[in-house]
């Protein structure tokens, strides 16, 4: 029936736009009935447009009695069509005819004219009885709908009371589809403009808000839908949904298409059946600017049913997690400290700017704790409103230590986050809880993360690495992609560092101070202060703590200052601080089971370390980081060592690392597996010792810009994978030895300013996969014997070099990719 | 040398050079005015108008000229007289020669005539100065005079006609230095003998000139003198005979003692079948030699004649060209692909020494190359300082954010415990390298011989150096074991040494105009090894030599051209200063007597 229906009404608009263009020809040829041709042209292109969108739009059964009329008028315009076609034949002179055919178009036309306004009026009102019934029907089954489901989203909160009003029918049609934009939105333009400058090319068809909770994703995609450029464009077509952690996809179609779509909707058997009957109807409908808001949106098993495609029909979708390719996202930015101010002085003081009643110091510290993040100035800001200095200071007291200021501040700001990471998997959420054990502010080493699960949480690599992407996709940490793109570690990841924010990073640690009491507590963190240990934490100095990770942040550190605690179940220790002079903990001889220990400090300067011999006790040790410090000779104290795998020494002194590794003949880790000094100065030469580790599979002698000879027995390391020694850019050669590396896989020596040449017999590295060589602009040819290289699947260097490594690519080692790196600048480096 | 090969230059313009020389009618129009100067006035210049152009001509013809006899070639150091600027000097410290003969001649024309007072009416004028034989070289030489006085909008210029060489290769440096070798254009005919003259020493021709030269004289109608014509051709052969000698030694580098002189600027050969111009000394002198090999089927006699004759026809000579160039040329037995060796070929028939003297070929393309060479040499260097700029970029950041923590740059990165240092570091070596290679391309000559003066280059150098060069101080004394200073011998790297001499030479040759003291403090100081004298005061243990500290302080304070990073908290100098300032006043009268002390106690920097 309806696709007769259908059939009937296109045919009635092709027939009449033939009409139009025959009209068209004989008001061209015809000399007698012009005037009347050019009447019933203006009459048929007045009806053509109405009979199309009767077309496009009409998904209703269209009843018996129209359906005679359009009938009616489909005979009448064929008629028309030949009563024109032989209009145009007759002779200038035959006046007779002429006069015949004039009174007819005239009928034809008067019958088009009155065509509509005869019955319109009825046709309207038909149309919005049937209309409102199924409006009525649509609304019933939302309110069922909002029943059986908790009471999440504000703008459904909005339907239901209003439906609760029995609102009239004419009301219901202004229903506020979009919900307001919050008060005082600041930064958003920019914003809006580089969201709009993605979404507008004609080949997108959806792109992704992404950004952490709270940091402002549905106001921009609020106020995209309100933005008068948009409105203009879209008019009534924008529509927003609020999708949530739990969606009923199906209602969300349903909604979709009573708001897109418009006319009588089936019944859809489930969300596949759903997704596939909208679809359709989206491509058998005439193409118009739409322009969906899918909000809050978690799984990309959701977003695939939301998605759909159609000629200007666009998706904008806010979330956490990464959903959509790269191209299609936006990553929202954090606030600017402009817009932070304002933001934050809005909320508490009312105004734009600081109210001169407080220290514009208090505010700014604050400020500086809530990172930019909207919500936590929100949260944070109305927190402090009208409150005295004395809360403010406490309020910047238990920020610092990550705790929260109120219980505004613990709900509307911590439980909002919360919700990123109760979805985790148990896995993952604890990898996300160890987290807290990082300073705030910092770039931390990846390495140092990675070697917790691995060693602690007996993740294997691979894991680890997993869980590490995880969380980096779901904006719950950023990596932070070191600008020469070294190749990493041997999980062939290339990241460094990754950097936290703040407000995460204290939902960590608000998390893991739910376990009580303090020493059955799995991760034990001490946020950072100066005159160290808590005096609750005193209280159980007498029984041993629980804690299987411990991080402590101080300041300074004398013997003096630490005080006895038992830490039998310790396996993971963080020692951050910020001194010029720093004495390990005696406790340290508890930690029978340590494996990884971990010393930075964040002083602009070295820092000695005393109180050295509770190190001889790590029977368990696998993992060590220093950095920044000056390494006093550790063979007193590392002959226990016998588990070490990792040893990772950073902006050390390089001079006391050789004094350590050359006195000691007995510099003996029979399990080191790798080694990594990086950004130590003075060390001129490595330390021949290395040479004998024959367990080292990964060596990195990175960015020491004093190291000129490499020791002539690096052949010796037979085990060796990797080598990385770039920025070194006093080395002038690589040792002939390392020829001898059998098992060598990646070599990086990018940034090795000075490096003359590679030896002659390179070749002869028969297990070499990688080789990054950038920017050593001194090796102007590649050895002949490089042609031997079978494993070498890529190469990375600079242009001129690139063109040999191609002609060798091209002659012997056809699998080989050569990457040509442009040289790449940036500012990172300035901040440390 | 790098490895990828340089593109072989794609054309040779000599002969369209000369082919414009010829038909613009400057040259017709000098040589017409070269004629025009009578008997009683060849003691002085003359002075024509035409249209916009002033000729100035120089005479010529004086037999006391052409032979000065103190030393071998009749040379002598231009520094005997004050009247050229101590800018004109090669770029090491061998003496700038010139014929003395030449040289007296203009020095008595600047005493003993109007000629200082009419040049100064003239600036802002095109001026050509213009002399036949060793007037020529005059001419050569009042311009030099005058383009050192660097006047702003004037515009002078320098044809001479059959001159010989004039000035040795000092003074071509000098010149080259300065770009403006394209300013002198020596027209030579292909057989006169004057052009190679000096090539022999004096007394080699001295006598035969002594005949020459009158009968000269009356071909140009100065005198009437009537010359035997026995006596003349014999004296002919002389002359070429020994010419000849010196000029294949010259041009086949056979070992000997060798004439100080070297073309200097632009010649155009012209013969009777065409001209064309050269600019390199080298192949000049070579082409000197070669054109005027003798021909077969002339005997030599004749050639001797041709070799006197010619030195007067000028005006035949460019009439002659006009029409030769309407000629067609054609040459057998030559095959190439390159443009730019079928240029040289046709140049080469056209001067008439043709196509097959493989020998002229290949100075000529050797020429070519070379100069092509260091033209893509400096395209290169371009590019690469364009690149090297980010990396100045770095240290600009890096200076920037060293200030902020109350440390200067400096002795943040004589510390180097942060990442920062380390990474700028890798950016000081890159620069380092970058200055060095530039440096050592200019002393091997791959680069223009201007390159050194080019304003570009030299700002480059100069801001690199002050940025620059503190770090590599605080590098030294960071790494240093010897306890050397900076300052000794060998230490400085050359490329600061080598830039700040190019600075300071730069400096001399820039007019005074715009040299106006500062108002402002340096952003960077002027002396770039300001910090290493202060390495230095610190070690020191006698006090002068920290008095001498604080004078050299108070003169760059006075001058604004410190930068006031160095009073930065955390700086090494504020360490100095308390020190020797604790030291100084126990003597009560410094206090009152030491400007800085009054200055640093104000903080007046700020």
């Amino acid at each position: 029936m309806k696709m007769v229906d259908l059939v009937t009404q296109s045919i009635v608009g092709s027939v009449a736009n033939e009409l139009l263009s025959l009209v068209r020809d004989a008001i061209k040829k015809s000399y007698n009935c012009k005037n009347y041709c050019k009447r019933l042209e203006k009459a048929l292109e007045e009806i053509i447009p109405l009979l199309e969108e009767v077309i496009t739009t009409g998904s209703e059964e269209i009843s018996q009695l129209r359906q005679k009329q359009l009938g009616d008028l489909h005979k009448k315009l064929k008629d028309g069509t030949e009563l024109v076609n032989n209009c145009s034949k007759v002779k200038r002179y035959n006046l007779y005819k002429s006069y015949k055919f004039a009174n007819k178009i005239l009928a034809l036309e008067k019958y088009i004219i009155n065509f509509h306004p005869k019955q319109g009026w009825l046709h309207t009102l038909c149309d919005m009885q049937h209309l409102s019934v199924s409006m009525k029907e649509g609304f019933e089954k939302i309110q069922v709908e909002i029943a059986t489901r908790e009471l999440q989203q504000p703008q459904l909160m909005i339907i239901d009371s209003m439906s609760q009003l029995q609102i009239d029918e004419e009301i219901r049609s202004h229903i506020p589809q979009i919900p307001e934009l919050p008060k005082f939105p600041v930064g958003l333009q920019i914003s809006i403009d580089e969201l709009w400058k993605r979404l507008s090319p004609k080949d997108v068809s959806h792109v992704a808000v992404k950004g952490m909770g709270g940091s402002g994703k549905t106001t921009l995609a609020i106020a995209l839908c309100t933005d008068p450029k948009i409105k203009d464009l879209y008019k009534d077509r924008i529509v927003f949904e609020t999708v949530s952690q739990s969606p009923n996809l199906k209602v969300t179609i349903e909604r979709l298409w009573d708001k897109i779509v418009r006319g009588h909707r089936p019944d859809f058997h489930n969300v596949e059946d759903a997704h596939m009957q909208f679809q359709q109807r989206l491509n058998q409908m005439k193409s118009r600017p739409t322009l969906v808001v899918l909000d809050d949106v978690w799984k990309k098993h959701h977003l695939e049913k939301l998605l759909f495609k159609a000629e200007g029909y666009k998706t904008v979708i806010t979330t956490r997690d990464s959903l959509v390719e790269a191209n299609c996202q936006y990553d929202l930015q954090l606030l600017r400290d402009a817009d932070a101010l304002s933001l934050f002085c809005f909320w508490t003081f009312g105004q734009h700017t600081v109210s001169e009643t407080v220290d514009q110091n208090l505010v700014s510290q604050v400020i500086e704790e809530c990172k930019g993040l909207p919500l936590a100035l929100k949260v944070i800001g109305s927190s402090l409103c009208d409150k005295p200095p004395a809360v403010w200071r406490d309020a910047i007291n238990r920020l610092s230590q990550a705790e929260p200021i109120s219980d505004y501040h613990k709900d509307g700001l911590l439980s909002c986050l919360k919700t990123s990471i109760d979805i985790l998997e148990r896995e993952v959420h604890e990898c996300f809880l160890d987290l807290g054990i990082f300073p705030e502010d910092r770039k931390n080493s990846v390495a140092a993360l990675l070697d917790l699960w691995v060693y602690v949480h007996e993740l294997d690599w691979e894991a680890a690495y997993r869980n590490l992407t995880e969380l980096n996709s779901r904006n719950l940490l950023s990596l932070v992609n070191s600008p020469m793109d070294h190749f990493g570690n041997m999980c062939g990841s290339s990241f460094e560092l990754f950097i936290q924010h703040d407000v995460l990073r204290d939902l960590a640690l608000n998390l893991t101070r739910n376990e009580e009491p303090i020493n059955m507590r799995r991760r034990l963190i001490m946020p950072r202060r100066e005159n160290f240990v808590p005096r609750i934490w005193k209280r159980y100095a007498d029984s041993p703590f629980n804690a299987e990770i411990v991080s402590l942040h101080t300041g300074m550190m004398n013997k003096e200052d630490w005080c006895h605690m038992n830490f039998p179940r310790t396996e993971a220790l963080v020692l951050n601080f910020s001194a010029s002079e720093y004495c390990l903990p005696p406790f340290l001889q508890t930690m029978h089971k340590l494996k990884v220990l971990v010393i930075v400090n964040y002083n602009s300067k070295r820092a000695t370390l005393e109180g050295l011999s509770v190190l001889s006790s790590l029977s368990q040790l696998k993992s060590l980081r220093l950095e920044r410090m000056i390494v006093p000779p550790l063979h007193n104290y590392c002959q226990s060592w016998e588990k070490l795998e990792k040893l990772s020494l950073s902006l050390c002194d390089g001079s006391e690392i050789m004094k350590w590794m050359q006195t000691s003949l007995c510099f003996n880790l029979p399990n080191l597996v790798e080694l990594t000094i990086d950004h130590c100065s003075n060390l001129e030469e490595l330390p021949a010792c290395i040479c004998n580790m024959t367990s080292l599979q990964k060596l990195s002698v990175t960015n020491c810009h004093d190291l000129y000879k490499l020791s002539d027995d690096l052949g010796k390391l037979s085990s060796l994978q990797m080598l990385r020694l770039y920025a070194c850019p006093c080395l002038e050669e690589l040792p002939y030895s390392i020829c001898k590396l059998k098992h060598l896989k990646f070599l990086d020596i990018s940034l090795c300013e000075y490096m003359q040449q590679l030896p002659d017999e390179f070749g002869q590295l028969s297990s070499l996969k990688v080789l990054d060589m950038r920017e050593c602009s001194h090796v102007k040819k590649i050895p002949k014997s490089a042609n031997g290289l079978k494993s070498l699947v890529r190469v990375i260097c600079d242009e001129k070099i690139g063109r040999q490594w191609t002609a060798i690519k091209a002659s012997s080692i056809p699998r080989l990719h050569v990457e040509v790196a442009e040289e790449h600048f940036h500012l990172d480096w300035l901040e440390d | 040398m790098d490895v990828d090969l340089l593109n072989p230059p794609k054309f040779s313009v000599g002969q369209e050079l000369a082919n414009f020389l010829a038909t613009c009618e400057i040259l017709l129009k000098a040589w017409k005015a070269i004629c025009s100067i009578s008997k009683n006035r060849e003691d002085s210049f003359l002075l024509i108008k035409d249209e916009d152009v002033v000729y100035v001509i120089f005479p010529s013809f004086h037999n006391e000229d052409f032979i000065a006899s103190d030393s071998k070639y009749g040379e002598c150091n231009i520094k005997n007289q004050k009247i050229f600027s101590a800018g004109l000097k090669g770029n090491d410290d061998k003496p700038a020669l010139v014929h003395k003969g030449a040289l007296n001649r203009f020095l008595h024309i600047l005493e003993n005539s109007d000629f200082k007072a009419k040049m100064q009416d003239l600036k802002e004028q095109n001026i050509i100065f213009v002399g036949h034989s060793i007037g020529g070289a005059v001419a050569a030489l009042a311009t030099i005079w005058f383009l050192e006085k660097r006047l702003r909008n004037s515009n002078s210029f320098c044809i001479t006609f059959g001159a010989p060489l004039f000035g040795n290769a000092t003074i071509q440096e000098a010149i080259g230095r300065e770009d403006w070798l394209g300013r002198f254009c020596h027209v030579v005919c292909k057989y006169d003998i004057v052009p190679r003259m000096y090539l022999a020493p004096y007394e080699s021709i001295a006598k035969p000139l002594d005949a020459i030269v009158p009968h000269w004289r009356s071909k140009m109608g100065i005198d009437c003198v009537d010359v035997s014509h026995l006596s003349m051709s014999e004296a002919c052969m002389t002359i070429l005979n020994n010419v000849l000698k010196c000029t294949s030694t010259v041009a086949n580098n056979y070992p000997g003692v060798r004439s100080p002189y070297v073309p200097i600027g632009t010649y155009m050969f012209c013969s009777t079948r065409g001209a064309a111009c050269f600019e390199d000394s080298e192949a000049v002198l070579k082409l000197l030699h070669f054109s005027m090999q003798c021909q077969e089927g002339i005997p030599f006699d004749q050639i001797a004649g041709t070799c006197i004759s010619e030195h007067t026809d000028y005006g035949c000579m460019l009439e002659g060209i006009d029409e030769a160039l309407l000629n067609a040329r054609q040459f057998a037995n030559f095959v190439s692909n390159s443009s730019f060796e079928i240029g040289i070929a046709l140049e080469l028939e056209a001067i008439g020494v043709g196509a097959q003297d493989n020998h002229a070929f290949f100075a000529l393309k050797k020429a070519g190359e070379a100069k092509n060479e260091q033209e893509m040499n400096t395209e290169k260097l371009n590019v690469k300082l364009s690149k090297n700029q980010s990396h100045m970029a770095e240290l600009e950041w890096y200076k920037t954010r060293c200030k902020d923590s109350n440390t200067g740059y400096y002795d943040a990165f004589k510390q180097h415990d942060q990442k920062k240092d380390f990474h700028v570091n890798l950016a000081r070596t890159n620069l380092g390298d970058f200055w060095d290679e530039i440096v050592e391309m200019e002393e091997k000559h791959v680069l223009p011989s201007d390159f050194r003066t080019r304003n570009k280059w030299i700002n480059a150098g100069t801001t690199y150096r002050r940025l620059g060069e503190p770090l590599d101080i605080a590098y030294h004394c960071r790494t240093d074991k010897g306890n050397k200073s900076f300052l000794s011998d060998g230490v400085r790297p050359h490329r600061h040494i080598v830039l700040e001499k190019w600075m300071i030479e730069k400096e001399q040759t820039r007019t005074g105009r715009g040299k106006r003291g500062r108002t402002n403090f340096a952003s960077l100081s002027e002396d770039s090894v300001f910090w290493a004298r202060l390495e230095e005061a610190c070690k020191a243990s006698v006090r002068p030599q920290q008095e001498e500290f604080e004078a050299y302080v108070w003169t760059m304070i006075t001058n604004k051209s410190i930068s006031v990073e160095v009073f930065l908290e955390q700086s090494s100098f504020m360490k100095w200063w308390q020190q020797y300032s604790q030291i100084q006043l126990q003597s009560p009268q410094w206090r009152s007597s030491s400007p800085l002390f009054n200055f640093m106690a104000n903080q007046s920097w700020n």
